[in-house]
C-alpha cells in the first residue's frame, strides 16, 4: 500500500493575547486588533510534532478530548491554516467536510447552493451537473429544492450540506464530526454512505467524539492528547485508549450549557449519572448490586410519546444491549412541558467484572424518530466483593466474558449407581 | 496520483498562486454568479439602482460646477461629461469597498474551506462589471443622441475599461488584505475613496489643473485611464504620456498587490 498522506513532525503555535483563554481568542482578534506593544508572550501549542502516515483506501480515526488538535490538525492537512514547522505531502485531490455548509447562501435555492457549495469543495460544475439528481435524491428533497434556502429547517439545511459533501469526488476525504448533526436516522444513512465511500477505495481522515461511528468505520486510530499522538494502531485499542484516561471516566455528566447539551425540539437532556441502590451518584457498583442510570431531561413541547433508550458498551466499544423504558404509563401517554426523571435499574448480578460505558438516546416510535443520542458516555466499574458465592462460589480465578449473570441451576440425579456391584 | 500538495510554513510565493487560481477559475464564475443572483433580490427598484447612483450625482454636480466648468470642455455638454466620469468612478468605488470587505463579510469561507484566497476579491470586482456594462451602455446611447456619433477612437474603450479594471482589482487586493489583519480598514476606507475621488478626473478634467500640478496628479493611474476613456469616447486628442503612465502603473500595482497578498494570505485564518 502506498503512503497518500504523510504526515512529519507538524507544529501549531498560536499566539494568545493577554489574559484570554483559547476559545476567546478568535473573538478578541475580530474585535479589535492589538498590536505588538500590547501583547504579552503566552503560547498555545495545538500540535506539537505530530507524524503519522495514512495509507491508499485506510480510513484512520482522529480521537481525542476537546482541544487536543484534532481540528487543528485537520485544518491544516486542509491548506486553511500553515503549520509553524513540519511538512505534510498528500497525494491526490483532497477534500474537505469540516463543517458542512460553508458559502451557503440563504437567499439562494437549494438547487443553486449545490452548485455554490461543490464548488467551493472543489468540484468542477460539469460533475455538478451529473450528480445534482443524485444529491437531492440522497438529501430527500425532491420538493423543496427550488426554495430559497431561508426557509429550510435546520435538518433539512443539514441533509442538502452533508449530501454535497458526500458525493464529493475527492481521492482522499477529511471528515470533522459531520455525523453528529442532524437526526439520527439522517446519521444513519450517513453512514452507510460513508461505508459506502469506503468501499470505493478512498482514504478517510475521521475525527469524532462518536466512538460508534469510530469503531465501525475506522481501520486504525490515533489518539491526540494536548497535541501530541499519545495512542495509535489498532481502533479498539486506541478507542479504549481514549475512553480509559480519567477525563473520560465520568459517572456524572450535567449540561448546565444547554446549548452544548444533547437535544432536538421536543426534548433536551439535562444530566445522566450512575447511581446505586440508595440513590447515590457512584462510578463503582459491587457486582451483586443493582446499577441504576438516571436521565433528568426536559421537554420543550407538548404531545409526543417519549421512550428513552439506554445503550450499554464494553470498554472497546461493543454494544452489550440497548434497553428502552416499556413500562406502562409513558410508553401511550403524551408527555406535557416539563422537568422529568427516569432510571433504569439493572439487577444485580448482570455484569462482569469490567468498566461499562452507557449512551443514552430518546426516541418516538410512530412515526420512527430519535430526538437526541449523547455522544459523551457515562461509565461505571463493577467490582468484585469477598465471598462473592452468588456467582464466584469457591472459584477463585479469572472468570471470562462480559457478563456474569445469575443462573438458576438445577443437577438431578437420575441413576444412581452403586459401588462396585461384581 | 500525480497531483502532489506540500504543506509546509514557508509561503509559497506568486507563480504557485496563479497556477491554482487557473485550476480554481469555475469558482470565481460561482461567486460571481451568487452576487449577481442575490444582489438585487427583494429590492424594489432592481437593477434600476444601477443607474440611479451616478445619475444622480452627475445631476447634482452639473448644478454646482456646469457654469463654472463648461468653458473648459467647448463642445460636450457638462452633465454628460460628469456622466462619463461618474458612471466609471461607481464601479471603482463600489469594487473596491465590495473587495475589501469580502474575506471579512464571509469568515467562515476563510476558516472552514479551502481554495485560493485571491477568487474572492476578484469575483467581488468582476461582479461590478455587470454593472459597469450596463451603465457604459447608457452612456454611450446618451453620447450618441447628444453629439451624434464616434470615431475610430471609440475601438479603444475597452482598453480603458480594463487598465481601470486592473488598478480597481489591484487596490480591491490590497485592501482585502489589510482589512483582515487590520480593521482600520473598514473605518479608513470611505474617506480613502473619497480623496480618491478628488484626485481623480472624475467631474474635472487635468484642463482645470494649474499647470504645475498636472503632472504629479498624473501619477495617480487612475487620471491617465479616465482622460484616456474620456477621449475615447468623445473623440478628443490622447495624451500619450498620461496613458503610459497609468498603464505603467497599473501594472506595478497589479505586481505589488498579488506578492503583498500572496505573504499575507498565510494567516488569514488564524487572525481573522
Amino acid at each position: 500500500m502506498s503512503v497518500v498522506i504523510s504526515v512529519e513532525k507538524i507544529s501549531k503555535k498560536f499566539d494568545l493575547h493577554g489574559t484570554q483563554s483559547w476559545k476567546t481568542l478568535r473573538d478578541t482578534l475580530t474585535g479589535f486588533f492589538q498590536r505588538s506593544s500590547k501583547r504579552e508572550e503566552k503560547v498555545l501549542w495545538a500540535l506539537r510534532d505530530v507524524s503519522f502516515n495514512v495509507y491508499e483506501g485506510e480510513i484512520l480515526g482522529i480521537v481525542g478530548h476537546n482541544g487536543a488538535g484534532k481540528s487543528t490538525l485537520l485544518k491544516i492537512l486542509s491548506r486553511i491554516i500553515k503549520p509553524t514547522s513540519g511538512v505534510a505531502r498528500i497525494r491526490g485531490r483532497i477534500g474537505t467536510l469540516l463543517e458542512v455548509g460553508t458559502g451557503f447562501h440563504q437567499e439562494l435555492s437549494g438547487r443553486e447552493n449545490i452548485f455554490l457549495n461543490g464548488a467551493i469543495l472543489g468540484m468542477k460544475r460539469k460533475e455538478i451537473e451529473k450528480k445534482l439528481d443524485e444529491i437531492i435524491a440522497f438529501a430527500e428533497m425532491e420538493n423543496f429544492i427550488d426554495e430559497p434556502v431561508k426557509f429550510y429547517s435546520s435538518g433539512m439545511f443539514m441533509r442538502l450540506a452533508f449530501s454535497v459533501a458526500a458525493h464529493l469526488d475527492a481521492e482522499i476525504l477529511l471528515l470533522d464530526e459531520v455525523l453528529a448533526v442532524g437526526d439520527v436516522n439522517f446519521q444513519h444513512k450517513c453512514l452507510d454512505k460513508m461505508k459506502e465511500i469506503m468501499n470505493q477505495g478512498r482514504t478517510i481522515l475521521f475525527v469524532s467524539h462518536n466512538m460508534s461511528a469510530v469503531t465501525r468505520l475506522c481501520h486504525r486510530a490515533i489518539l491526540l492528547e494536548k497535541g501530541r499522538i499519545v495512542a495509535e494502531g489498532d481502533t479498539r485499542e486506541v478507542v479504549k485508549t481514549y475512553l480509559g484516561s480519567d477525563w473520560r471516566t465520568r459517572f456524572d455528566r450535567e449540561w448546565e450549557n444547554y446549548v452544548q447539551a444533547p437535544q432536538s425540539e421536543v426534548v433536551r437532556l439535562k444530566r445522566m449519572r450512575i447511581i446505586n441502590k440508595d440513590r447515590q451518584t457512584s462510578g463503582s457498583i459491587a457486582i451483586n448490586e443493582p446499577v441504576g442510570v438516571e436521565i433528568t431531561y426536559e421537554v420543550l413541547e407538548d404531545g409526543h410519546i417519549l421512550i428513552p433508550n439506554f445503550h450499554f458498551f464494553t470498554q472497546d466499544w461493543y454494544q452489550i444491549f440497548a434497553i428502552q423504558d416499556v413500562a406502562g404509563k409513558w410508553r401511550v401517554t403524551p408527555r406535557q412541558k416539563g422537568t422529568y426523571v427516569t432510571t433504569a435499574w439493572l439487577n444485580g448480578n448482570l455484569f462482569n467484572e469490567g468498566r461499562f460505558f452507557v449512551e443514552v438516546a430518546i426516541s418516538s416510535h410512530s412515526p420512527n424518530r430519535v430526538h437526541f443520542r449523547t455522544n459523551e458516555p457515562v461509565s461505571f466499574e463493577i467490582f468484585e466483593i469477598p465471598n462473592n458465592f452468588y456467582t464466584r462460589g469457591d472459584y477463585m480465578g479469572h472468570i471470562p466474558g462480559v457478563l456474569r449473570p445469575l443462573a438458576q441451576w438445577e443437577t438431578e440425579c437420575c441413576q444412581f449407581r452403586m459401588k462396585s456391584s461384581s | 496520483m500525480s497531483l502532489l500538495i506540500e504543506i509546509k510554513p514557508q509561503a509559497r510565493g506568486i507563480l504557485p498562486h496563479l497556477k491554482e487560481i487557473w485550476l480554481y477559475r469555475e469558482l470565481v464564475y460561482f461567486f460571481v454568479w451568487r452576487d449577481v443572483k442575490v444582489r438585487y433580490r427583494q429590492t424594489l427598484l432592481g437593477v434600476g439602482w444601477v443607474l440611479i447612483q451616478p445619475a444622480l450625482i452627475t445631476f447634482i454636480f452639473t448644478i454646482i460646477l456646469s457654469r463654472y466648468a463648461q468653458s473648459f470642455i467647448q463642445n460636450i455638454p457638462y452633465w454628460l461629461f460628469a456622466f462619463s466620469g461618474f458612471v466609471v468612478w461607481t464601479f471603482v468605488a463600489t469594487a473596491i469597498n465590495n473587495a475589501a470587505n469580502c474575506f471579512v463579510n464571509h469568515k467562515e469561507m476563510v476558516t472552514r474551506v479551502y481554495f485560493p484566497r485571491l477568487m474572492m476579491p476578484f469575483a467581488a470586482v468582476i461582479v461590478n462589471l455587470i454593472d459597469l456594462k450596463i451603465n457604459l451602455i447608457v452612456l454611450l446611447i446618451a453620447v450618441g443622441f447628444t453629439i451624434g456619433g464616434f470615431s475610430w477612437k471609440i475601438l479603444l474603450l475597452p482598453f480603458f475599461v480594463f487598465l481601470i479594471f486592473l488598478i480597481t482589482l489591484s487596490l480591491g487586493i490590497l485592501f482585502s488584505a489589510f482589512n483582515v489583519r487590520y480593521r482600520d480598514v473598514k473605518h479608513g476606507l470611505p474617506f480613502v475613496l473619497q480623496m480618491m475621488m478628488f484626485a481623480t478626473p472624475v467631474f474635472y478634467s487635468v484642463e482645470f489643473l494649474p499647470e504645475k500640478w498636472r503632472f504629479i496628479w498624473k501619477l495617480n493611474p487612475l487620471v491617465g485611464a479616465f482622460e484616456g476613456l474620456r477621449s475615447s469616447v468623445f473623440d478628443s486628442e490622447f495624451d500619450l504620456i498620461g496613458i503610459l503612465i497609468s498603464v505603467f502603473m497599473a501594472f506595478f500595482l497589479f505586481s505589488l498587490a498579488l506578492y503583498v497578498f500572496s505573504i499575507m494570505e498565510e494567516n488569514f485564518a488564524d487572525i481573522i
